[in-house]
Parts: C-alpha cells; sequence; structure tokens
C-alpha cells in the first residue's frame, strides 16, 4: 500500500509554513527549515529538517482513499556536541505542532500529534566536526 | 413499580485480568518479530541502484539487515525491535548532508493494523 505523493503535499506545505513562521524558532534554529536535508556546504546552524517516515491512505475497501494517515520526523540539527540548543529548538517544535491542525493551499491537515520516543543522535561529520540531533515523530492525518 | 436487583453469578474479570498481561506479552512478542522480518525484506533490495531519499535502504553488504531482530520479553509488557548497526539511525533519520531511508517507521506502520487485530482478539 502506498500514496500518490502529491497526497503529502498539504502535510509538507503545512509543516514549513508553521514552521518558518515562527520567529522564536527562526531565533532558535537561524539555519532555516528544509524537507529532506540540509543543503551541502550550509554554515548556519540549528537548523530544522522533516521528512516522511510512513505514509499509508486511508479510505474504504475498494473506494478511492479520501484521507492520508502520515508519520513524520522533525529535528533540528546543531553543529555542536552538546543537545542543549538542539533540544531546546525542539521544544519549540513541538509546541507549534503537537496537537495542532490547519489548512494549506493544498489541502487540510487534520491532526498532528507527536508519538513515540525522542530522537536524539550524534552524528561526526567530515573533519571530526560534531553534530547533534534531536527531534521526534508527528502523526498527521491530511486530505 | 419494582426495580430489580442484579446479581452477579459469574465475575470472570479478576480471571481475564490475570490472563490479559501474558496475553499482551505474547502478542508483542509477536509481533516484534513480524517487524523485524519487515524491516529485514524493504532493507533486502540489492544494491545497486542506490536507493532514493525516503526509501528504505538498498543492501549492500547486508550489515544493517542481519544486524536487525526482535528481542523478546525485553521488559514488562515490551518487546523490542533492534538495529545494531551504528549507522541504523542516520538512516532512519538522516544525516547532515544525507535524507533519510527509512526502514523500521513503515515496518512498524505496514504491521500496525495486524498487531491492533491480535490484541483484540485478546478480549473474549
Amino acid at each position: 500500500m502506498s500514496v500518490a505523493v502529491n497526497s503529502l503535499i498539504p502535510v509538507e506545505q503545512w509543516l514549513a509554513t508553521t514552521l518558518k513562521g515562527d520567529a522564536t524558532l527562526a531565533a532558535l534554529a537561524p539555519g532555516g527549515v528544509f524537507v529532506g536535508q540540509t543543503p551541502e556546504g550550509m554554515a548556519t546552524f540549528p537548523a530544522v529538517v522533516f521528512g516522511s517516515g510512513s505514509a499509508l491512505p486511508v479510505g474504504a475497501v475498494g473506494n478511492a482513499p479520501f484521507m492520508v494517515n502520515a508519520v513524520y520526523f522533525v529535528k533540528v540539527i546543531a553543529k555542536s556536541d552538546s543537545y542543549v540548543a538542539a533540544d531546546n529548538a525542539f521544544n519549540r517544535i513541538l509546541f507549534l505542532l503537537d496537537q495542532k491542525s490547519g489548512t494549506a493551499t493544498a489541502g487540510t491537515v487534520y491532526s498532528v500529534q507527536q508519538e513515540g520516543q525522542y530522537i536524539r543522535y550524534p552524528e561526526t561529520g567530515a573533519g571530526g566536526i560534531q553534530f547533534r540531533h534531536s527531534g521526534g515523530n508527528f502523526r498527521i492525518y491530511a486530505h | 413499580m419494582t426495580i430489580g436487583v442484579v446479581e452477579v453469578q459469574f465475575n470472570t474479570l479478576p480471571q481475564l485480568a490475570a490472563g490479559l498481561g501474558a496475553g499482551v506479552q505474547r502478542v508483542l512478542n509477536d509481533s516484534a518479530t513480524d517487524i523485524a522480518e519487515e524491516a529485514i525484506r524493504i532493507t533486502s533490495t540489492a544494491y545497486p541502484p542506490a536507493s532514493a531519499p525516503g526509501e528504505p535502504p538498498a543492501m549492500r553488504t547486508a550489515e544493517l539487515n542481519a544486524s536487525i531482530h526482535a528481542v523478546p520479553d525485553a521488559g514488562p509488557l515490551e518487546a523490542d525491535v533492534v538495529a545494531g548497526t551504528d549507522y541504523a539511525v542516520t538512516l532512519e533519520y538522516g544525516g547532515v548532508n544525507l535524507a533519510a531511508r527509512p526502514f523500521m517507521t513503515p515496518a512498524v506502520e505496514t504491521k500496525k493494523a495486524a498487531i491492533q487485530e491480535r490484541l483484540n482478539g485478546l478480549l473474549p
């Protein structure tokens, strides 16, 4: 089972608009908001990255899906050997996304709910540069 | 008007409650095995070609999918699914310049309905 890519457009529009539109998050994560990954050679961190972990159609058997049931990860990447900056920005993301809903030009986001454990892991980049990832999964129903 | 008194003749609730914990643990153990098998299945597509961003990773060395396994009885009402390489989390959620190739989240989501059915099956 899979969903058409355009079913996810409202989700990604809403996430980008919500995250980019918040001045507090922009101050905590001045690197910006990106889908999938940060651009090669980016210098400013922390930055926010989100992407789809899973997307399943919702609908009665034999009928066209009327909704998408998606799990998105949203995380902050900090160029640091500490989680503090990434955690602070992710706390703001939780405030902006968890238990929320809204509309995008391409459709409607019915509900957003954080679920599962927090995502936290280190990464050593080229030249030994340390990064810390802090985020979580969000279940999103949209149409 | 008479209001009758309902007398409980057979209270099976304590028996049900006692059996439920073991049943749930059994479902969790079976479900962890199913999720691990699904995660192994979707990470078994041979490389080349490389996986696209958002798709499960293609299998280059088999190290990742050989490391995926279920841990039954991991705790009270807990069973785990483990991907035992240090780069598994970076594949699942992405790196600084690497888009995510999720494999555990899709495996869980694919099996979720079956897990729910098994849990429902525990109730009389």
